[in-house]
């Protein structure tokens, strides 16, 4: 699952420098030449789960201001839906459809 | 350590398609960092390869992101019929490339496994397939049967075309006016908030405002969640080194708080106190506007005897008494925020030279004080002259994409017309019917039920005097959405004479109860246009087909009305006998879009806009023909056309030098104010407490929102893999006092009580959010912990707008 992400960094130059050095020790993240205070990011993850922690990961980074999210390509998922809708009476031509139960 | 990127155009020497896609999302982070002056992006087709994600061609256009309100544009890319990758529009002025995590997975929502497919009709416990042709006739029968006990519910939701369809097709066609959105509860309080202050609705600023502002006060909102595109432009400019100070107005911390320099903790309803607080101070300290009050304001207070949006007329000297006894240590006392704390914002709010900017959702919104509280806030802006410079006003942010565009400004309220008019004005109905073509009376004066009135006759057996006996509900979730819905929605199930149409998506919590649920289009399977927060109309076109039968729901109403006109009914003709909605082609031959295969032969959408369009003059909200949209990512209006040729949009409201309708050498003009005399109203409401309180049996208050991975009832974004991991559930947030008292830790079934129903649900002890000590929350995108049954369903008097937000509990664990 690849990603494209903007990440805000501190003002200060010594901050943002430190950022920039422990993004780059993070094998599954390449980062492009900051613009100002923004650092355009890909984050290339095995899968969602994985992507999810990294860029949480990077919200947690002291520092950095706020992740923004620029691009997503998604068409390689094959995760499936997790059919949530609690409530709905049965068809007779689709008996799966029925009441479903609280997912929790 | 690794080598950093180099970004490198596309070519078609590159077959390796992870790096080619890796370059494009490179491609797209760069020019998101650098701004909309970016050169355009490789994925929007400019780039000499335009090919694509997997090598095979991959088609991009824009569209308006389906969720919020902000009105963030995508660019959508389309490979083999279905939507393949989603990227920020770095042309959107809105957005500028970004995204947030919502929008990031906007594309997966339309490939949930449950897509509803077909026409299904209720069968005794279950349900049949059948055909549309049978649908239709079904929902014509109905109506025919009793056409002025039907309603339409609808929603913030629809685009702008198929609002104006349902409103046209109910108040133009059907002579009846039950015709209400899921807006209600959301800014209908935000509607007569601008309507009793300024004669008009919808903000004066714009989101240009957040880039310009020198204080940035929330009240009652969680941008950082619940906008958080707009959110990041205002800490984006604080992280470059500018000063910018950040006030949380609130009653639990957030994501909102833990960046803002100041957290002013209130109480429940402490909005109207501080507000007064503010406002005691400007006077007291000599720091109000005494040269904005006297050239563009006057004071109102409310009026006990006959309560309405124009009040009663009051001298600044009575309004300064009555604001009197609101003194810091007062309103310390009312709302929990500390005497320092409101001098702070009243110094702030008396410092001319600062630019101060208000932002408010649903907090203040959903409130039974909420046309007050609405008031007041822009009150306190108008007294201290904080307004009509960029960075300087108020702005109300809404939470869907076209509760603007389709509620406020179609006007598909139960008391509404098109354009900002209404329907117990004899003018405003002759307009109307001008524009209808359709005979003079045609539209009923009466207005309509309004939502919780709507669904209670609903709810209430037809013996008993519930005169509502069909809701179609289009584009929204009820039965999860609804206050009180043991009142305002479950009792259906019991009602055997009631009929319930639905059309939607996926299975919700309302087709539990449908008794015909039709299979909607949904998002980029049609053309639409969204109306967002600030004024910005936006188009987009149809890129992918609907699943199934699914069809657009445009196609749904006009189906039905044109059946109807079939079987006779007098309503679905116009003056001359012709077809309500007839569109005729080049040739001047009516094109028969009721047939689904026939409905693309022309852009429907766009001949109803165009209609629409000549609505949207009287109340200076001009909108330009559908052909600019489609070549912008939206423009606010009013958009006037300019002596070249070209059409202009407007940033900022009533202030000379932006607003085209102010008058040359006015300076600021209420161009629309209810007194006639181009001033605003500056109102003064009491404090009061809450509609209900906590106390010995109900000893919590509940406040219910939303979450950053969720959006509305969660039928889209639980549809979604990656959006339910990172939110899988709805919880209980509680202060870790009370959960050591009541015996609860993180994780624990809890039962939450209140005198309106219970539900159960897993314990979060100040997780995300920290509520103080006495109040717990629960977000309401889950249908498994329907929060709604705790709910209250007291409302506004002028908005009709419930409250979500306080509504007394007891909590228990479950053993």
């Amino acid at each position: 699952m690849i990603s494209s992400l903007v990440i805000h960094v501190s003002a200060d130059p010594e901050v943002a420098k430190r950022i920039v050095h422990q993004i780059s020790e993070n094998q599954r993240i390449q980062h492009g030449p900051a613009i100002g205070n923004r650092v355009p990011i890909v984050l290339d993850a095995n899968c969602s789960v994985q992507a999810e922690k990294d860029i949480e990961w990077l919200r947690q980074l002291p520092g950095v201001e706020h992740v923004d999210v620029a691009f997503v390509q998604f068409e390689e998922s094959d995760e499936k839906g997790p059919r949530p809708a609690g409530r709905f009476g049965s068809t007779k031509k689709d008996n799966a459809r029925k009441d479903r139960v609280n997912i929790d | 350590m690794k080598e950093t990127f180099e970004f490198e155009p596309a070519t078609e020497a590159m077959h390796d398609r992870r790096q080619f896609i890796k370059r494009t999302a490179m491609a797209a982070a760069v020019a998101a960092a650098t701004g909309p002056v970016a050169s355009a992006l490789p994925v929007l087709g400019n780039s000499p390869d335009p090919a694509s994600v997997s090598g095979a061609e991959v088609s991009w256009n824009k569209a308006p992101c389906r969720f919020c309100g902000t009105g963030c544009h995508v660019q959508v890319g389309v490979q083999e019929g279905k939507v393949v990758a989603v990227a920020g529009d770095i042309n959107a002025e809105v957005n500028k490339g970004l995204l947030c995590v919502k929008g990031y997975h906007v594309g997966g929502i339309l490939y949930g496994e449950d897509r509803l497919t077909k026409p299904l009709l209720r069968e005794g416990d279950g349900y049949v397939e059948i055909s549309w042709e049978r649908a239709i006739q079904t929902i014509a029968d109905r109506i025919s049967a009793a056409p002025d006990r039907f309603a339409i519910y609808g929603s913030g939701q629809w685009t702008i075309p198929e609002g104006y369809a349902a409103q046209k097709f109910m108040k133009g066609g059907l002579s009846n006016n039950h015709i209400d959105p899921n807006a209600r509860l959301c800014m209908a309080s935000a509607v007569t908030g601008f309507l009793a202050t300024y004669g008009v609705d919808e903000p004066a600023g714009c989101y240009d405002d957040l880039d310009e502002c020198d204080v940035l006060i929330m009240w009652g909102n969680n941008p950082a969640e619940m906008h958080p595109v707009l959110f990041s432009r205002v800490i984006d400019r604080r992280s470059k080194g500018e000063v910018v100070t950040l006030i949380d107005i609130g009653t639990r911390r957030t994501r909102t708080t833990n960046q803002c320099q100041h957290y002013l903790e209130m109480k429940p309803h402490g909005d109207l106190a501080i507000a007064n607080g503010i406002a005691h101070l400007l006077i007291k300290n000599g720091t109000y506007s005494k040269k904005f009050v006297d050239s563009f304001c006057n004071f109102k207070t409310q009026d006990d005897q006959n309560p309405n949006l124009h009040g009663k007329p009051v001298s600044f000297e009575e309004y300064c008494k009555l604001i009197e006894p609101y003194t810091p240590d007062y309103v310390e006392e009312l709302s929990g925020v500390s005497a320092e704390k409101i001098r702070l914002l009243g110094d702030l709010f008396g410092t001319p030279d600062l630019k101060i900017t208000s932002l408010w959702c649903m907090g203040m919104n959903q409130h039974t004080c909420g046309t007050a509280i609405n008031a007041m806030v822009h009150g306190v802006h108008l007294l201290s002259g904080h307004f009509g410079r960029p960075g300087d006003a108020p702005t109300s942010l809404t939470g869907q994409p076209s509760a603007c565009g389709t509620v406020r400004e179609v006007g598909t309220l139960a008391h509404a017309l098109p354009g900002g008019r209404v329907v117990d004005n004899a003018d405003h109905r002759t307009q109307t019917e001008g524009f209808w073509n359709i005979p003079d009376g045609r539209i009923n004066q009466k207005p309509g039920y309004h939502t919780v009135k709507m669904w209670e006759q609903f709810c209430t057996a037809s013996d008993q005097g519930g005169d509502i006996d069909t809701i179609w509900v289009q584009v929204t979730n009820p039965g999860q959405t609804l206050p009180n819905l043991n009142k305002l929605f479950n009792p259906k199930a019991g009602l055997k004479d009631k009929f319930l149409i639905v059309s939607d998506v996926y299975p919700t919590a309302t087709t539990r109860l449908a008794d015909l649920i039709l299979p909607s289009a949904m998002w980029v399977e049609k053309n639409g246009m969204f109306g967002n927060s600030e004024r910005r109309t936006q188009q987009w076109f149809k890129m992918v087909e609907p699943p199934g039968e699914a069809r657009d729901d445009v196609w749904q109403t006009l189906a039905v009305a044109q059946r109807l006109f079939e079987m006779g009914l007098e309503g679905m003709r116009d003056k001359d006998g012709k077809f309500l909605f007839e569109i005729l082609d080049d040739s001047g031959k009516p094109v028969p879009f009721w047939n689904w295969e026939n409905y693309y032969d022309v852009n429907v959408d766009r001949h109803l806009f165009e209609e629409y369009r000549q609505f949207t003059r009287m109340k200076h909200k001009d909108l330009a023909p559908y052909e600019e949209y489609v070549k912008a990512r939206g423009l606010r209006w009013p958009v006037v056309q300019q002596g070249d040729g070209t059409w202009r949009e407007t940033n900022l409201r009533f202030s000379e030098g932006f607003d085209p309708y102010v008058a040359a050498g006015k300076g600021i003009q209420f161009y629309h104010s209810s007194t006639h005399d181009d001033r605003a109203q500056i109102w003064f409401h009491p404090w009061v407490p809450p509609a209900e309180l906590p106390d010995d049996e109900f000893p919590l208050m509940l406040c219910t929102g939303r979450v950053l991975e969720h959006w509305h009832s969660g039928t889209m974004t639980r549809r979604v893999p990656q959006l339910v991991r990172a939110m899988p559930g709805a919880y209980l947030e509680l202060n870790s006092d009370d959960a050591r008292q009541f015996g609860i830790r993180t994780g624990d079934r809890v039962k939450v009580e209140s005198r309106r129903g219970a539900v159960e649900m897993n314990a979060w002890v100040e997780g995300r959010g920290e509520p103080p000590r006495g109040t717990v929350f629960i977000p309401f995108f889950d249908e498994t912990v329907s929060v709604n049954d705790l709910t209250l369903d007291a409302i506004d008097p002028f908005s009709k707008q419930p409250d979500y937000k306080k509504s007394a509990v007891r909590i228990s664990k479950v053993p």
